[in-house]
């Protein structure tokens, strides 16, 4: 059901890349205190993956909270084809007055598959364990177009560990379901491979609520130390983030993570002699969760 | 006692090249246990990993990791050797194997089919001395602690005690024969 009575938001074209979708995030509280009925996405003239899994947590929560599904309006067809490809519809999560024309739906072939659909991704381990499986299948027989741009020894390979670990993270630490999506890109002659992970769970630092010895400044150095120290929340120790840093850091690609009101950004192909080239960020407008993009560049 | 993990595998209806997530590792342990009810003492075990291609950190937390811990009970020592393994589970290893130590102290390692990225026939975060020790076995075979003594310039207690170390953490074997203790790779 939408909401028949509330305003249209329009939003600004900040879906481009993790830092212009912040713009976004810091309306949503606006969208649910003043009940908007609708985004309005007319000016919107590029998705990447994260800001669409983060557009569509963005839309759960205020399912959730509202009881009402968000109406999407005046989609530009390219964005509206883009989104039919990689079924952000099919979650059930927004309301569209039109649908696309059938004639207008972008093929799926293995040959146009440079991406992996929004998958969700269970916050219980039993489903989860299953669905983890089935995008890792669906990853290396795609793999093939989604690396074509990048050459490094076992990178399919980096890749299955990188995906398995950070969807992992989901049913064990965020005590939510999440979503995964995949998507190699181009502009110009540019390249870029992105995987978006992205959950509605409890965020790194209250994971780490009652780990007391594990002692840090703030919410961005927290998650900064989890990607650089084998920490858990569950355990003694925990490796995933740890080795998914490890292994970007020898791709020379870059991890963003935000968690709540914090965020990190680890560039490893701007790294020189010694500098770190890592940027935290600490009070941004809260947003539940953990969000993830790792991204290749060519 | 060689287990070929891609058999184990299909045996629980797992296709896929890639072993991942702590439930899966749990599963594997507790089959190769069950294998390993059948170990003698001083066996070495040979994990083969053809047409394996990744094990995330998860499961080698679970399966793995434990699998080393198991080997150094006291009453029924075994080895255990990695066959064919891929150059991303090699590093997923070492990353899980160095971390390890990185956070507890406690050094483990872990014997190769062949020369990793340690230059070495094992997977671990070895001193130099237990490298050189590690590589000189590769060698030569069966040694007593006299003769790597010699050969490493140690004194015979330093290199007791590095071997002591090495075999505890079963990266090398040990032997008693007439009261003295030979050592052979695993």
């Amino acid at each position: 059901m939408v909401n028949p009575t509330g305003n249209i938001l329009v939003l600004n074209d900040s879906m481009k890349d993790p830092y212009s979708f912040e713009s976004i995030i810091k309306q949503q509280d606006r969208i649910v205190s003043e009940r908007i009925r609708g985004i309005d996405v007319s000016r919107i003239s590029f998705i990447e993956p994260y800001s669409l899994v983060n557009l569509l947590l963005l839309g759960r929560n205020y399912l959730r909270q509202t009881g009402e599904k968000l109406l999407m309006v005046n989609i530009p067809i390219h964005i509206h084809q883009y989104l039919a490809r990689m079924d952000f519809f099919e979650h059930g999560v927004f309301d569209i007055k039109e649908g696309l024309d059938e004639k207008l739906f972008l093929k799926r072939s293995n040959q146009s598959s440079r991406l992996l659909e929004i998958t969700e991704i269970p916050g219980k381990e039993r489903e989860s364990v299953k669905v983890i499986g089935k995008v890792i299948t669906t990853f290396r027989k795609r793999s093939r177009n989604i690396l074509k741009y990048w050459f490094a020894p076992n990178i399919i390979d980096y890749f299955v560990t990188v995906i398995s670990e950070l969807c992992q993270n989901i049913f064990e630490h965020s005590l939510d379901s999440g979503f995964i999506a995949i998507q190699t890109y181009s502009m110009g002659t540019d390249h870029t491979f992105r995987i978006a992970i992205c959950d509605s769970g409890i965020g790194i630092r209250e994971s780490f609520q009652n780990k007391k010895d594990v002692s840090f400044e703030s919410s961005a150095q927290l998650i900064e130390k989890v990607l650089t120290t084998p920490l858990s929340s569950k355990r003694r120790f925990g490796y995933g983030l740890c080795q998914v840093n490890a292994i970007m850091e020898e791709l020379r690609g870059s991890v963003f993570i935000r968690s709540q009101d914090a965020s990190i950004s680890i560039m490893h192909h701007r790294k020189k002699g010694g500098s770190t080239y890592s940027f935290l960020k600490n009070e941004l407008p809260p947003f539940p969760g953990t969000h993830i993009s790792i991204s290749l560049g060519s | 006692m060689m287990i070929e993990i891609k058999k184990m595998a299909k045996s629980v209806k797992i296709s896929s090249p890639d072993l991942i997530t702590r439930p899966t590792g749990r599963i594997f342990y507790n089959r190769i246990m069950k294998k390993l009810d059948n170990v003698h003492p001083d066996e070495v075990v040979v994990l083969d990993f053809t047409g394996i291609k990744v094990l995330d950190t998860s499961f080698i937390d679970e399966c793995i990791i434990n699998l080393l811990k198991e080997s150094q009970r006291e009453d029924l020592p075994f080895y255990v050797r990695l066959q064919n393994v891929s150059d991303s589970m090699e590093s997923n290893i070492e990353f899980v194997i160095k971390s390890y130590f990185s956070m507890n102290n406690e050094k483990i390692a872990i014997a190769l089919d062949r020369m990793g990225r340690s230059q070495g026939n094992y997977i671990g975060a070895l001193s130099e001395a237990e490298k050189d020790i590690v590589d000189f076995l590769m060698i030569n075979k069966h040694v007593s602690a006299r003769e790597i003594a010699s050969y490493t310039g140690f004194d015979v207690e330093n290199a007791e005690k590095i071997l002591k170390s090495l075999y505890t953490i079963r990266l090398i074997r040990r032997s008693k024969e007439n009261e003295t203790y030979y050592y052979s790779p695993v």
